[in-house]
């Protein structure tokens, strides 16, 4: 390095500079812009710092919205699925809901027409109410056809859906 | 703060209100099942019947009743109505009752008859066999006024029938 050394007016302003930065700046010698750097040194270095609670009013004042920012962007996060939840829910509920009331409403199912009973059935009832054992099994071999007929109308008005 | 509070309630609220949409669409999913289950469950009766006529005819008198005690206790769903599904219930019990006759169990033929009895009563067939049926095995335990009177019932309900079997007014 080739430094050259400082001449009187370097030497004289450095020396002032150092007096500012001691805090006197009342030297009339003391070139104005040699007290602003003073200054600007000064509040970097730390002195002249704002109260912490003065510095929290100027920020809220000057800047609210930034520091309100951050809670409402997480409200605003919150909403979008619970709200697409809540229309689905919605949406689901009153479906279901109608499902349910249709039941509640629907009349009951029209039972099928009953086949006539033959006579011949009819009549082997009647001779089994009279408590022989021999007429009342006869009476279950009877049941075969009728049941057969009744299934029938049964199927007929049940449709098995594939 | 109270960011973070609110935003700690957010997945169980969330939770709760898919719960709530997942109950309503199992309740709407269960009525259309119902509608769909009764062709399945009448086809499921019939089988039973001829299955039940299969093993009586092997002499497999166990898995007969077995197949009706089945029958008998299956609820029908509700597409199907209440008077059909008490005549599928009430003939296989009125089967039971025989079975059970024919092996000499008065007893529990008696419970059968009762079963399908409890099941509800109309002026048919059905509920006039139950009456038959309670009858005997009534008269097999030596209850003879029982016996009189389900038989007595089961004749008023036959003639009602023979009645219109044959045309004629009530």
């Amino acid at each position: 390095m080739n430094e050259r050394e400082p001449d009187e007016r370097e030497r004289r302003e450095a020396e002032a500079l150092a007096r500012a930065l001691e805090g006197d700046g009342t030297a009339e010698d003391i070139p104005q812009d040699t007290l602003q750097a003073a200054a600007l040194l000064r509040r970097t270095a730390g002195e002249g710092d704002l109260p912490a609670d003065r510095r929290r009013a100027i920020l809220e004042q000057i800047a609210p919205e930034p520091a309100d920012r951050p809670a409402r962007r997480g409200r605003l996060r919150w909403l979008v699925p619970a709200g697409t939840a809540v229309v689905l829910a919605l949406v689901v509920a009153v479906w279901g809901f109608g499902q349910l009331t249709s039941r509640k409403v629907a009349p009951a199912p029209e039972p099928v027409r009953l086949p006539s009973p033959a006579l011949e059935l009819l009549a082997s009832q009647a001779r089994a109410a009279s408590g022989s054992s021999r007429d009342l099994a006869f009476l279950g071999e009877s049941m075969r056809s009728y049941r057969r007929t009744l299934y029938d109308a049964l199927a007929e008005r049940y449709p098995e859906r594939s | 703060m109270i960011c973070r509070r609110t935003t700690s309630h957010q997945p169980l609220l969330s939770r709760a209100i898919m719960a709530a949409a997942m109950a309503a669409v199992l309740a709407g999913c269960a009525g259309c099942a119902g509608r769909a289950d009764s062709g399945r469950w009448v086809r499921r009766a019939l089988e039973t019947n001829r299955l039940a006529d299969r093993a009586l005819a092997e002499r497999d008198t166990a898995t007969a009743v077995g197949l009706l005690r089945d029958l008998a206790r299956d609820q029908a769903p509700a597409a199907v109505s209440a008077r059909d599904g008490r005549l599928v219930r009430q003939d296989a019990c009125f089967r039971l009752a025989l079975l059970q006759l024919q092996q000499d169990r008065p007893d529990q033929a008696l419970g059968w008859a009762e079963y399908g009895l409890e099941l509800g009563r109309g002026q048919d067939l059905f509920t006039a066999n139950l009456l038959v049926a309670r009858g005997h095995a009534n008269q097999a335990l030596g209850h003879d006024k029982p016996a009189a009177r389900d038989y007595h019932q089961a004749l008023l309900i036959n003639e009602d029938l023979m009645n219109q079997a044959l045309g004629r007014p009530d």
